[in-house]
């Protein structure tokens, strides 16, 4: 089974917008792989002029903003700096024991990278940094426009990929299992490592509980 | 081999039962964010299970059977509901959703169309349909059979392929689900039912079978966007959508008058006011309009998601709307009630519907919210029938406003105006279609007091403070009328004025209008005092000498006169409040009054008698004054 990879565009946000538009992202593209009986539940963007949806699971919502809360203190700690996070999905395959591991192995069928490059821009504390850094209310509306086309291009390249790569979709087991299994790797500590921890998550045995039982 | 058959023929029912479902269920979704009555966003997510493990054990209790479809549970959406048993009957029929925005401004100001349409022709009706309406968005979901041309062997791969079938369908829906909120129509919607107001749009949805083409112009501002077609054995299902990339020059924009249409607080309590209201065909819980707050474009950029290159786009330019085509071909839409939809059908014959369908009781009900739920249909056709056929007004209005032209009495349609954004102007718009219709007296009395209702009805109420109206019973502004009669308004002058009223003059319109309120209190006053007997002028009370000079004689032939008399005796009148500080100040007049009563009774005349009966109603009116 092919693993289907989709480059998300890159969009260029501002710290403040960070958990907004992640969230957008991420539970469109999880609403569209819990294929498992959901109620939908819409939900109002409050810096955007957009409606996304989300499958109405907490336990998803709730991983999902614990890891937007790690991507923050990230961004916090690594400013002006492109970042990427990686949605995959997988399955977990009971294979024989090989000298990495005894355990099951995971063998990811789709991930998605979401690309941000995240601005900081200063707060105007002192009138040089206002002149210089700090926009003005008509080019903050212009900035704030353009991020929510580029939002809304997201997603329609999200709606556009979904329909179009569905064979590589695995069998749903059953109603009562919401999602595929999945996991979200977001930048760690350094750059280099992230490269690792992407090699890591390849090998890992289950270190996440498994959606599937 | 048998088995082989009936497991084909099996699977084969199976998907004819996934692909009926998937039309429900695609319709389901459209209709919940697009019918402004019913929408999912009124579904909180708290409602949703707290955990899986617990979403998973109480799923079989806690969704429905139709929720477990392509395992998406919906909110309940009455116009998709029962448009179910229609589509079940044949799933290679297409299904088209257009999303219609309706102006209700221009459907509500546009006589000329209405008075033409009354002659019958449908032609125009249709007309009509179009300045308002425009097509939105079309959402076309269609499954096209194609015979299996495998052989038998490949039968065991078809349960397979039902599993991947129905997974697909899954994935298509959710997708689907996703793209309704993303487009612009959703702003719309999620303003109308977020306002709780009457807006000056609505959405509505029409269902066909079949599709009727765009016009070329309309055709050309059309964004497409195509879902990749799910095939399987049996056939293909595809669900496109073709929709305006831009709304915001297609919303109605408020109208910038500083007048929005409001309950006058001086009316309540009034008389007048409460005629009106009673009178009125239509009830609308909210009486005030907010104009649209949110402006939205559609960048075209984002709209580029070209379908794809196997799903073509098939759509040939569009003519007029459906009355080019007879109505015998075509199948019933079943966008509308039957009982809104036979009424506006018996007047317009164009939109197509059932007849046999229950009607949507539950929409029509005003405590879901303002008229924004009912079908466009009846509500502002309902009002345009108001103003444009006094025949179907009220009784109440009916005898006030029909007949001679010049009993122009109250504005029987001001709160009626309520549900149309801002004031005058579109009141002027409505003057000058009404002008073309001179049997429409109704047309012609609004037309005429459209533009000096506001200064006619506080004048009125100034007026009817003044002289304290709880002694007056007139349930009707028939004061109008009698002043007519009492006061012929010989004077042309005046019925020049009435009929320059009509155009769209202000100034002149508001000048006979204010003379008008006051030649009605002038003559709900004289009708008062024609109950009682003349009044004796005595000089030796200034409230006597003022009272007597109502005399009905003199309020008949000079109404300026009475005007400044009832100056005279608003002044008396808080002249007398500030007298009636001790009931011993009446008493004293009343004993003054019985001396002259005494004093003309002396005299042993009839008139003495006929006297004393005056001064008796005279001092009640005192004390009433004071």
């Amino acid at each position: 089974m092919n693993c289907e990879v989709c480059q998300l565009k890159e969009l260029e946000v501002e710290s403040f917008e960070i958990r907004e538009v992640l969230r957008c992202i991420l539970h469109t593209i999880m609403f569209h792989r819990a294929l498992g009986l959901v109620r939908p539940r819409d939900v109002d963007l409050q810096l955007f002029d957009i409606t996304y949806v989300q499958c109405g699971d907490v336990e998803i919502e709730r991983k999902i903003d614990e890891k937007i809360d790690q991507f923050i203190s990230w961004v916090e700690k690594h400013p002006h700096k492109k970042s990427q996070i990686c949605l995959s999905f997988y399955e977990v395959k009971n294979n024989k024991a090989t000298w990495f591991s005894n355990k099951v192995e995971r063998l990811y069928w789709e991930q998605w990278y979401i690309n941000l490059n995240v601005v900081q821009r200063p707060k105007s504390q002192s009138m040089k940094s206002h002149l210089s850094k700090v926009l003005d209310p008509g080019e903050e509306s212009a900035r704030r426009a353009a991020v929510e086309a580029s939002l809304r291009d997201v997603l329609f390249h999200i709606i556009r990929f979904v329909n179009e790569k569905k064979d590589h979709i695995p069998p749903i087991p059953n109603r009562e299992v919401i999602s595929f299994s999945y996991d979200i790797t977001i930048p760690s500590s350094s750059d280099n490592t992230f490269g690792m921890d992407m090699l890591k998550r390849m090998l890992q045995t289950s270190g996440h509980p498994s959606m599937i039982s | 081999m048998s088995s082989s058959h009936r497991n084909a023929h099996s699977d084969a029912a199976k998907k004819e039962q996934i692909v009926t479902e998937f039309f429900a269920k695609s319709l389901h979704i459209i209709l919940e964010a697009r019918s402004p009555f019913v929408s999912s966003r009124n579904y909180s997510g708290d409602q949703t299970a707290s955990s899986p493990s617990s979403s998973s054990s109480s799923s079989s209790s806690y969704h429905r059977p139709r929720d477990k479809w392509f395992n998406l549970a919906l909110q309940d959406c009455p116009a998709a509901l029962e448009n179910n048993d229609f589509w079940r009957q044949s799933n290679l029929e297409p299904m088209i959703v257009d999303v219609i925005l309706v102006d209700q401004q221009k459907m509500n100001f546009s006589p000329k169309e209405l008075f033409r349409n009354s002659s019958g022709k449908e032609q125009e009706g249709f007309t009509l349909e179009k300045r308002h309406e425009k097509v939105i968005e079309r959402w076309v979901v269609k499954y096209e059979n194609q015979k299996s041309r495998h052989s038998t062997s490949e039968s065991r791969r078809s349960g397979l392929n039902l599993h991947e079938f129905y997974k697909k369908l899954l994935v298509l829906l959710r997708s689907l689900y996703s793209t309704v909120r993303l487009l612009p129509a959703y702003k719309l919607f999620r303003d109308i039912i977020s306002s709780g107001q009457i807006q000056a749009f609505t959405l509505t949805h029409r269902l066909r079978s079949f599709m009727e083409p765009f016009a070329h112009r309309e055709d050309a501002d059309m964004q497409r966007f195509g879902f990749t077609p799910v095939d399987s054995s049996c056939g293909r299902l595809s669900v496109s959508v073709s929709y305006q990339h831009s709304l915001s020059d297609l919303r109605p924009e408020p109208t910038s008058t500083p007048i929005s249409p409001r309950i006058i607080p001086d009316y309540v309590g009034s008389p007048l006011t409460e005629f009106k209201r009673h009178s009125l065909p239509v009830s609308h819980s909210s009486p005030s309009y907010s104009p649209i707050t949110r402006h939205r474009s559609w960048s075209p950029d984002i709209s580029h998601p070209s379908p794809t290159s196997n799903y073509p786009s098939p759509y040939p330019t569009y003519n007029d709307y459906p009355s080019s085509v007879p109505r015998a071909q075509r199948p019933p839409p079943m966008s509308l009630p039957p009982n809104t939809s036979n009424a506006f059908h018996a007047k317009y014959g164009s939109i197509e519907y059932d007849e046999e369908w229950p009607p949507l009781a539950s929409l029509t009900s005003t405590s879901i919210s303002p008229p924004t739920c009912l079908p466009w249909s009846i509500q502002p056709r309902t009002l345009s029938r108001c103003e444009s056929a006094p025949v179907r007004m009220p009784p109440g209005t009916q005898h006030v406003t029909l007949g001679s032209p010049a009993k122009q009495g109250l504005p029987p349609f001001s709160p009626v105006r309520q549900t149309r954004p801002g004031g005058f102007e579109n009141d002027r718009g409505f003057d000058t279609g009404v002008s073309a219709a001179e049997k429409f007296e109704v047309g012609r009395d609004e037309c005429g007091r459209s533009l000096g209702a506001r200064s006619w009805s506080n004048a009125i109420s100034r007026s009817s403070r003044r002289l304290d109206y709880d002694d007056l019973d007139f349930v009707c502004p028939f004061v109008v009328d009698e002043d007519d009669e009492m006061d012929p308004l010989g004077r042309p002058d005046s019925r020049d004025r009435k009929s320059q009223s009509r155009e769209p003059s202000g100034a002149g319109a508001e000048l006979a209008l204010a003379r008008k309120s006051q030649d009605a209190a002038v003559g709900a006053l004289v009708l008062m005092l024609n109950k009682a007997s003349p009044l004796l002028q005595d000089s030796s009370s200034s409230t006597t000498s003022s009272l007597s000079k109502f005399n009905c004689s003199n309020a008949a032939q000079d109404p300026h006169r009475m005007s400044q008399e009832l100056s005279a005796v608003s002044s008396v009148t808080s002249a007398g409040r500030l007298m009636s500080k001790t009931t011993a100040l009446a008493l004293e007049e009343l004993r003054g009054y019985r001396e002259m009563k005494e004093s003309l009774l002396k005299q042993g005349s009839w008139g003495g008698r006929s006297l004393d009966k005056d001064k008796d109603t005279f001092a009640e009116d005192t004390f009433k004054f004071g």
